[in-house]
């Protein structure tokens, strides 16, 4: 039985050799991989195979040459085509992190952990000067009662729709009562308070399918705890 | 003053839609991008429109990137995906194993090769003659520096068939050395 689990220990070493050799192992695989390495001949033999195959491996992709700089022109020229267009949309999610002290993080870093707990309320008022907002990357500052904690509520998770103007998002938000408690979330989802009461069952629902009607708006609605 | 800028403090600046960090994130990362897509396709004209779409697609999807992994093998994961699609789609080209007969074909006799040759020349054309599997995880973990862990993210495959693809994938190289007239003594 001791005999298996030796084996099967040493099978285990044997394949985890490659990654030994790139120094790719934690502390504790390394020190296997070594106290094996000094009592196994055969798979001391088998390292100076691997490091053959490392170093060949690594001449043949050096010498696989380099793309054309006419690539690197290709590809900056469609970004600078696209960076105009998405501009707007950037300014949106880049501002809104800077609102919130976030900046230089991306959504899907800022909104991670501990921050998840904090709920903060950005009036629709954002969203009209961060989309519409100056191209030159210069936000407007929140008037301090634009922003508190909230807690309580009814939450859903929407995405707008690429398509929707400022104006019409805010008017969405204020025709319903509805306020940006969170986000933008990796995809552009925010978490948007639908009523201060705790609503379940068909309440909760005629309100998002109310919401799921304004399909020029909303793109994406589902609730959120 | 600002430094030098990490490749996640890049990619948060490219989601604020900044040219100029994607600018820096090509020059960081298309030389490695480039070779791990001509190594796979064969076909440099081909690994230099996947390498753009790669760098476009992370133009327009940063904000997807999460921070889990290095943004290296991020971007290689949508490299392999984009790779794969076009193999996949290739009913036309070869199958790997039969491009390799047709090269050994071609070839001298393994004595000839083998004295013609030397060892580093044949483990490189043999390591050509490996599969497109095989050869994408030598490459990954010999030249890409890549942890078995991150092997698994960008073939989405799980990590114990990351260690028995490079083991195989190392047998087969040895196997194809030997035809070539070259034993290692392994396996």
């Amino acid at each position: 039985m001791s005999e298996k689990t030796t084996l099967s220990e040493r099978e285990e070493v044997e394949l985890m050799l490659p990654w030994y050799e790139t120094g790719q192992l934690t502390a504790e695989e390394t020190s296997l991989v070594e106290t094996h390495l000094r009592q196994d001949a055969e798979l001391r033999r088998m390292l100076e195979l691997i490091r053959e195959e490392a170093g060949e491996t690594v001449l043949a992709n050096e010498s696989a040459g380099m793309p054309s700089h006419a690539a690197r022109d290709r590809l900056m020229a469609q970004i600078a085509a696209e960076g105009g267009e998405a501009r707007q949309r950037g300014s949106l999610v880049s501002g809104l992190l800077k609102q919130l002290g976030l900046a230089g993080l991306s959504p899907g870093l800022a909104f991670g952990g501990a921050l998840a707990a904090v709920v903060i309320i950005v009036q629709a008022a954002v969203i009209t000067s961060m989309i519409g907002g100056a191209p030159t990357g210069e936000h407007p500052q929140l008037a301090s009662g634009e922003q508190q904690t909230i807690q309580g509520g009814t939450f859903v998770w929407v995405r707008f729709s690429e398509d929707a103007s400022a104006a019409a998002i805010t008017g969405l938000l204020r025709k319903n009562g509805l306020i940006i408690t969170d986000g933008p979330k990796p995809g552009g989802t925010f978490r948007v308070r639908l009523s201060d009461q705790e609503l379940t069952g068909e309440a909760q629902t005629a309100l998002i399918e109310r919401l799921r009607g304004e399909a020029s708006l909303v793109a994406f609605i589902s609730p959120s705890r | 003053m600002s430094g030098i800028r990490s490749d996640k403090e890049l990619i948060a600046q490219i989601v604020a839609r900044d040219q100029t960090a994607m600018s820096t994130l090509y020059a960081r990362h298309h030389v490695r991008l480039y070779r791990y897509l001509v190594r796979l396709m064969r076909n440099e004209a081909v690994a230099e429109e996947l390498m753009n779409e790669v760098f476009m697609e992370c133009w327009r999807k940063a904000d997807s990137f999460e921070g889990r992994s290095a943004v290296s093998t991020w971007l290689t994961t949508i490299a392999h995906n984009r790779a794969v699609s076009v193999l996949r789609k290739r009913s036309d080209a070869p199958l790997d194993e039969d491009y390799a007969v047709q090269i050994a074909d071609d070839e001298d006799t393994p004595e000839v090769v083998s004295q013609k040759r030397d060892k580093a020349e044949i483990m490189r054309e043999c390591m050509n003659r490996l599969s497109a599997d095989h050869r994408e995880i030598i490459d990954l973990v010999y030249y890409h520096d890549k942890s078995v862990a991150e092997v698994a993210e960008i073939t989405n495959i799980p990590s114990n068939t990351v260690k028995t693809r490079m083991f195989y994938a190392r047998k087969k190289l040895a196997g194809l050395m030997r035809e070539a007239g070259l034993d290692r003594g392994w396996p």
